[in-house]
């Protein structure tokens, strides 16, 4: 194990590495930057000092370099006017809409959206692991049936239009104020008892948005990969030998039915970023997605690419500790393919 | 009695690996002012890839030899993680397979054998009394020549003295035509490690 982790490590640098490429790539592929916009209005409303400014603040942001030398000093792997100062040394760059250093507007949002998204996980694993293990143990049961509608139910509604019912039902019957993260007085202020009794209050109806359509997905795949477990024929020869059921459940059919459980960590937390920003769109959520998606409109190029470079960051992790979870799990050979000697 | 050890060929892989992984981050922290957080991340990846290394270079010194009683495993380092254990001794034995790819494909499989009692060989028996302090178990990857006589002759071992054998170790014996490839096999009909 002690091998494959140190393997499955070296495999992230040159995946984040890519990854940090892709991102600055894409954010610099639409003609022009925000400045050169900025100056364009500037001169057709008159502005003669627009070309020398731009030039001024083009040679300032390191605009006018290679985009090659803009990425590495972006990284913070090559010096720039002020040394080396990208990412590596926690400087994410400025922001050319906000006029604010990234780091200063990004905190709080990246925070909550690794809350927002982490929460949405135990939540969907907390519920779709006892159904999905009760629907196959009772299969074709009424709670059976009642589970696997629910679960469709939830796999076919969008989640936009959950989130409206969600806000609503809680608007009427429990009063929490529409929208938000956190009441409005908690706004900007250091985190505290009742700031935190609020963020938890106004989680529920994301974490329940976000979460539906993977918990209903990962009771179906639980469900369906415990049946198939429980039945071949190893199972039939311990019950017959008198194996009670629980055990038997337990030890050898649950464990062989939790490794596509385990492996969807990955899949699920790119899934659930995604889903997240249009949920965060329609419910006023101060996390990641609505910022990014202005950053991208207006190529606010250091904003947007701090934002993508930490969600797939965040993909590439989670894909880590799925990876190290199966590997400990499910350590076997798959048939058709051969170990190297 | 037959003799293996990893050669040079074999583990050049594992000391670029380890290399790499103790110079990149080393230089990162060397030559630029990284922030608390990263240099800290840093830190602990020149740690893991440095042992990592040192772990690689144990095993070049490594010598292991397998005869009809058991197996025994010497080590470069004086007999401080040096093994021994006897068949008719061991009380697990499992066949695990990692891969990197998501396909699962051009990976490696490790046999972890587990003794009741362990003893120092012969030669370190005066560095080692009683043999236990080292806890037991002896793991090799399948890069070392001869790793399927290995397993062979451990899970002949294991068959013997009806040790339990896992749904893993089973699938991946079947994958080197040893067993049945059965979960339940060996469950069914034998005694389970304590």
């Amino acid at each position: 194990m002690f091998t494959y982790f140190t393997h499955r490590v070296l495999v992230m640098i040159p995946t984040l590495l890519v990854i940090s490429v892709i991102t600055f790539i894409i954010i610099q592929l639409p003609p022009g930057d925000y400045l050169s916009n900025q100056m364009a209005e500037m001169i057709a409303s008159g502005d003669r000092a627009a070309m020398e400014k731009l030039a001024f603040l083009r040679q300032e942001f390191g605009l006018d370099r290679p985009m090659l030398e803009q990425y590495a000093v972006w990284l913070g792997i090559w010096p720039g006017n002020n040394g080396f100062s990208g990412i590596l040394q926690g400087n994410l760059g400025w922001s050319f809409e906000y006029n604010l250093p990234v780091s200063e507007i990004v905190g709080d949002r990246l925070f909550l959206s690794l809350v927002l998204n982490f929460t949405t996980m135990l939540f969907v694993y907390a519920v779709s692991f006892p159904i999905g293990v009760y629907t196959a143990v009772r299969q074709y049961s009424i709670g059976d049936h009642a589970m696997t509608f629910i679960g469709y139910i939830g796999l076919a509604t969008p989640n936009f239009l959950l989130a409206l019912i969600l806000l609503f039902l809680a608007k009427k019957h429990f009063g929490v104020s529409i929208g938000g993260l956190m009441d409005e007085e908690f706004i900007g202020v250091d985190m505290s008892w009742g700031k935190f009794l609020s963020i938890c209050e106004h989680m529920v109806v994301p974490v329940i948005v976000i979460g539906t359509s993977g918990t209903a997905g990962m009771i179906r795949r639980l469900r369906a990969n415990l049946l198939d477990e429980l039945q071949k024929q190893y199972v039939t020869t311990a019950r017959a030998k008198g194996l009670k059921s629980r055990r038997l459940l337990l030890k050898y059919p649950l464990r062989m039915a939790l490794n596509p459980f385990v492996a969807d960590i990955g899949n699920l937390l790119p899934q659930m970023i995604s889903g997240s920003a249009i949920v965060a769109v329609v419910m006023s959520l101060p996390t990641s997605g609505p910022m990014l998606v202005s950053a991208l409109q207006s190529q606010d190029q250091y904003l947007a690419g701090s934002f993508l470079l930490f969600l797939a960051a965040l993909t590439v992790f989670g894909m880590f500790i799925s990876d190290l979870a199966l590997a400990a799990l499910d350590p076997r050979i798959r048939l058709g393919s051969e170990a190297s000697k | 009695m037959k003799s293996y050890r990893y050669p040079v060929k074999a583990l050049a892989a594992d000391y670029v690996r380890s290399a790499i992984g103790v110079l990149l981050p080393a230089a990162l922290m060397l030559f630029t002012d990284l922030v608390a957080f990263i240099f800290y991340s840093m830190a602990a990846l020149v740690l893991l890839f440095a042992g990592y290394g040192l772990r690689t270079a144990w095993r070049h010194g490594t010598v292991l030899t397998v005869d009809e009683d058991g197996i025994r495993q010497e080590g470069p380092m004086g007999g401080f993680l040096d093994r021994e254990i006897r068949w008719s001794e061991m009380r697990d034995f499992r066949l695990r397979y990692y891969s990197t790819q998501r396909d699962r494909k051009g990976g490696w499989m490790q046999l972890i054998l587990r003794g009741t009692a362990t003893r120092a060989p012969v030669k370190h028996a005066a560095a080692n009394p009683g043999g236990s302090a080292n806890g037991g178990v002896i793991r090799m990857d399948s890069i070392l020549p001869g790793f399927d006589d290995i397993v062979r002759q451990a899970h002949d071992a294991a068959r013997r003295h009806g040790l339990a054998i896992d749904a893993n170790t089973a699938t991946n014996l079947s994958s080197l035509g040893l067993g049945t490839g059965d979960p339940g096999q060996a469950n069914t009909n034998a005694k389970s490690p304590s």
